[in-house]
């Protein structure tokens, strides 16, 4: 009894060392297939790929980086700024900040004959309409006077050699009853001539002050920033957003400069104040926002619930809720 | 038994060697403080010193002698230099440009005193207290009252001759005096056209006046009665002339005189006279006097 107790310990033993044999063996065998399978990871994770812009990267082990293979034309761009930034600091940049001193002295100088120039636009005002009313008046008067005493004289002469010298003085009375009786005539002609001779003046006041003015208050105006490097990718970068600005700005004063059309027409013609009405429609945003429904929205007036979207749509909105509460309590 | 004894206690010396050291170090840092301190302020002074003699070599190459302005030069220099904190390290970064700069302030300041003066002389609106709107009156009730004269000898000269009655001059003169308002109108035109034009020239000379003034160059000499003066000058030349301008603008007769003898004749009605040619022509003899002839005409007579 006992050998046989000895005999199966053993074989059970014998069993035991069997079945722990085989799980080492399926144990490495599954370690063997774990390398195997990082090494298949490794290649995989370190072969060459494209990255987004196109280029072909691959993986230096030796540097631990990764690495791009450039074409030599993307070789030559990338140098290419390099050696663009270098030129902008070291020759740009100088010869830009020669050329914005040069500026700023030249505004500088520009600042006394914007001065003069000033003043002259202020001071040395154009004869005024009045002025060269009187001026004309007069000068219209003696000439006047001047043909008319030599066609008197005229007559006068030819009278005498006719024999009647004796109607010298109905000559004379005669012709300053003309001149007299034209008085009129010549201050309305002289009014005319200085309405227009007034507005040739103010042109010509205008084009020997105002425009040196504005020209000089330009150069004075264009010395006014810091010279610094080229900033042109700024300038780029900020016009775009004046655009974006400028062009939001118009959209949003287009309906009111509209609506200020419409109001003014309807003001021309007054007791129709529809035009007035479609106005002010369009300043409070074309007409209002409207819900789903087509109903006014209250918010774009008051910022209170509006009464539209808060409205009670029997069979949808009873469904809708309905179904939430089923959500949250279920 | 023996005992080891206590380490002797040196923290006394040890403390006042410490507060000795320190008070050393203080003192020389304190040294050296008020040396750095002697430093900037030479530095200072050399700064300001030398911004003296610039300003004055800018003053002169504008042309102008600096020692005339050699009190603001120096008070606007000090200015800065008081602006300047004492621990600045470059002192003389603060008087850059400092010529241009006490040339500009001086300038202005010049301009604005030389402004300020012609506008004492010329004072707002000035124009029309110096030329009222009445100045004219005399003269043109003076030519008014000539042309009416001339006008009423006219129908004066008909009743001397028999051509109208009193009746038809008195309807003749009443058209004269219809007249009136029109003619004192046209005559007003024409005179506060004039005082315009005087208004205008009188502005003209204040406006140069201060155009000079507002563009008066440092060293310029600026002399607002000169202007002053010259309008004075044009004003009273003006007043000298000014009948005569008026005289000038309204040649010949503004009465109407033409139809004065048909209006005195229908005033008149049943006193007219028979029709005479020879009336016309002045002569108011008895026209079936047939030793009258032509010599005997009135060369004066209109009508």
């Amino acid at each position: 009894m006992e050998m046989l107790g000895a005999i199966t310990g053993l074989i059970g033993a014998g069993l035991q060392a069997q079945a722990q044999h085989d799980n080492l063996m399926f144990q490495y065998a599954k370690f063997n297939w774990e390398k195997q399978r990082a090494d298949k990871q490794d290649r995989f994770a370190a072969a060459s790929r494209s990255d987004q812009y196109g280029n072909k990267t691959a993986y230096d082990e030796l540097l631990n980086e990764w690495k791009i293979n450039l074409t030599p034309t993307q070789q030559k761009l990338m140098q290419g700024g390099e050696k663009e930034q270098l030129l902008q600091l070291t020759e740009d940049a100088p010869a830009a900040r020669k050329i914005k001193r040069a500026i700023q002295a030249r505004a500088e100088q520009a600042k006394e004959p914007y001065l003069k120039a000033s003043l002259g636009y202020q001071f040395d005002q154009p004869k005024g309409e009045d002025r060269i009313r009187s001026e004309l008046t007069g000068l219209m008067a003696n000439n006047e006077m001047m043909k008319t005493k030599a066609e008197q004289a005229l007559i006068m002469r030819q009278a005498a050699r006719l024999g009647k010298g004796a109607d010298a003085s109905k000559i004379i009375q005669s012709a300053d009853a003309k001149l007299g009786a034209n008085t009129q005539n010549r201050m309305l002609a002289a009014r005319n001539d200085a309405l227009k001779e007034f507005a040739g003046r103010q042109q010509l006041h205008e084009a020997q002050w105002g425009e040196p003015m504005k020209m000089w208050g330009n150069l004075m105006a264009q010395g006014g920033d810091i010279p610094g490097i080229p900033n042109r990718a700024i300038q780029d970068s900020t016009g775009a957003m004046q655009n974006q600005m400028l062009s939001a700005f118009n959209a949003g004063t287009r309906g009111v400069s509209g609506a200020f059309d419409s109001l003014g027409a309807a003001a021309g013609k007054s007791v129709d104040l529809s035009g007035v009405a479609k106005a002010l429609a369009s300043i409070g945003g074309k007409g209002g926002s409207k819900n789903s429904k087509g109903q006014e929205d209250e918010t774009s007036y008051g910022g209170m619930t509006s009464f539209g979207k808060s409205s009670w749509d029997t069979t949808n909105d009873y469904d809708r809720v309905y179904a939430d509460h089923d959500q949250s309590y279920f | 038994m023996s005992g080891s004894s206590p380490p002797p206690d040196n923290s006394l010396a040890v403390e006042q060697s410490r507060q000795a050291a320190a008070k050393e170090e203080r003192e020389r840092q304190a040294a050296e403080a008020a040396q750095k301190k002697i430093e900037l302020g030479q530095l200072r002074g050399t700064a300001r010193e030398g911004a003296g003699g610039n300003v004055r070599n800018y003053f002169s190459s504008m042309g102008v002698d600096p020692e005339q302005y050699a009190g603001s030069i120096d008070s606007q220099l000090n200015n800065i230099l008081n602006g300047i904190s004492p621990s600045e390290e470059n002192p003389g970064a603060a008087f850059t440009n400092a010529g241009q700069t006490i040339w500009d302030t001086l300038q202005t300041g010049g301009r604005t005193k030389a402004t300020k003066d012609i506008n004492q002389v010329f004072a707002p609106d000035f124009q029309y207290s110096r030329v009222a709107d009445t100045l004219d009156d005399p003269y043109l009730a003076g030519v008014e009252g000539e042309q009416y004269s001339n006008a009423d000898q006219i129908i004066k000269n008909m009743l001397d001759r028999g051509v109208l009655t009193s009746g038809g001059y008195s309807s003749a003169q009443k058209d004269l005096e219809n007249q009136r308002a029109g003619v004192r109108s046209r005559l007003n035109e024409i005179g506060m056209g004039l005082l315009q034009k005087q208004r205008g020239e009188l502005g003209d000379i204040a406006n140069r006046g201060r155009q000079a003034a507002g563009a008066l160059n440092l060293g310029d000499t600026f002399d607002p009665y000169k202007y002053g003066a010259e309008a004075d000058t044009s004003l009273s030349g003006f007043l000298a002339g000014l009948g005569d301008q008026i005289r000038a603008q309204v040649p010949g007769q503004l009465f109407n005189t033409a139809g004065l003898a048909a209006i005195g004749g229908a005033g008149q009605g049943l006193g007219n006279t028979a029709f005479n040619p020879a009336a016309a022509g002045g002569n108011v003899e008895d026209p079936s006097d047939t030793t009258a002839d032509d010599e005997d005409t009135n060369a004066n007579s209109i009508f």
